[in-house]
């Protein structure tokens, strides 16, 4: 199990029924570990990071909002939809098909 | 989020900075745009403190919080400028009529402003869209 891939074993968990304060637990250490990857997490596209993506002014000072467009790239599907997500909906929403592609509908790419 | 940024007729803002109490709207994806999230997320402290050690949390995600009006900077007297540029200047890539899920928008003030127009153009909306060398 330990050589196990973490989705892998998250996946295998599916169905199992826990004690309610086990569940609690577990969605609580779950909760905090993903808001730990969440808040590095940067998907931004390289060279919107390197500064030259943005095309917006910046905000004003003491202002909340600021406007920009990205130039679109390659719209790669979001790994994260799975496992940041189903975390903190509290294990809703998300289903796994037979070749165990995890859907989410939590996080939801715009308009298309 | 502040007592009041639960009730129901408070008016958020959709592009707010990264504080905690804020709601996490989405994520800029690679593709440059913003992906929502259908339900509310509460940014605490931990993540406002981890957030802040890379990049401009408002370059990475965009946050809601209460729409402050005349404290900021954006409001224009009577509405907020941002939303008004925004539909001015962005080309939005999608077509009126398939809005994003979006866990604010019944107190968006965007949304209320502007309609579903507004929810169509969010999605190129970054925060913070200096330039910065990272």
């Amino acid at each position: 199990m330990a050589d196990a891939k973490g989705s892998d074993f998250y996946v295998g968990l599916q169905g199992i029924k826990l004690p309610k304060d086990a569940e609690e637990r577990i969605a609580n250490a779950i909760r905090r570990a993903v808001t730990r990857e969440l808040a590095s997490l940067d998907l931004r596209p390289a060279r919107g990071r390197s500064g030259t993506g943005g095309g917006g002014k910046a905000p004003t000072k003491g202002g909340a909002g600021g406007t920009g467009s990205v130039p679109s790239v390659i719209n790669k599907k979001n790994w994260y939809g799975f496992i940041l997500l189903k975390a903190l909906g509290g294990f809703q929403g998300v289903s796994v098909d037979a070749g165990k592609n995890i859907q989410t509908q939590n996080f939801q790419q715009g308009v298309r | 989020m502040t007592d009041s940024d639960s009730d129901a007729d408070t008016i958020l803002c959709p592009s707010a900075n990264c504080r905690d109490g804020a709601l996490l709207v989405g994520i800029v994806m690679p593709d440059g745009r913003v992906a929502f999230t259908s339900e509310r997320i509460v940014v605490d402290e931990e993540f406002v403190q981890i957030a802040r050690r890379g990049a401009s949390p408002e370059k990475r995600f965009r946050f809601g919080s209460t729409c402050v009006e005349g404290a900021c900077a954006q409001w224009t007297g009577e509405r907020c400028g941002v939303i008004d540029e925004v539909l001015q200047t962005v080309n939005p890539r999608g077509a009126p009529g398939e809005l994003p899920d979006c866990s604010i928008r019944p107190q968006c003030r965007w949304f209320h402003q502007s309609g579903a127009a507004a929810c169509v153009a969010c999605p190129e909306v970054i925060t913070d869209a200096r330039m910065s060398v990272e």
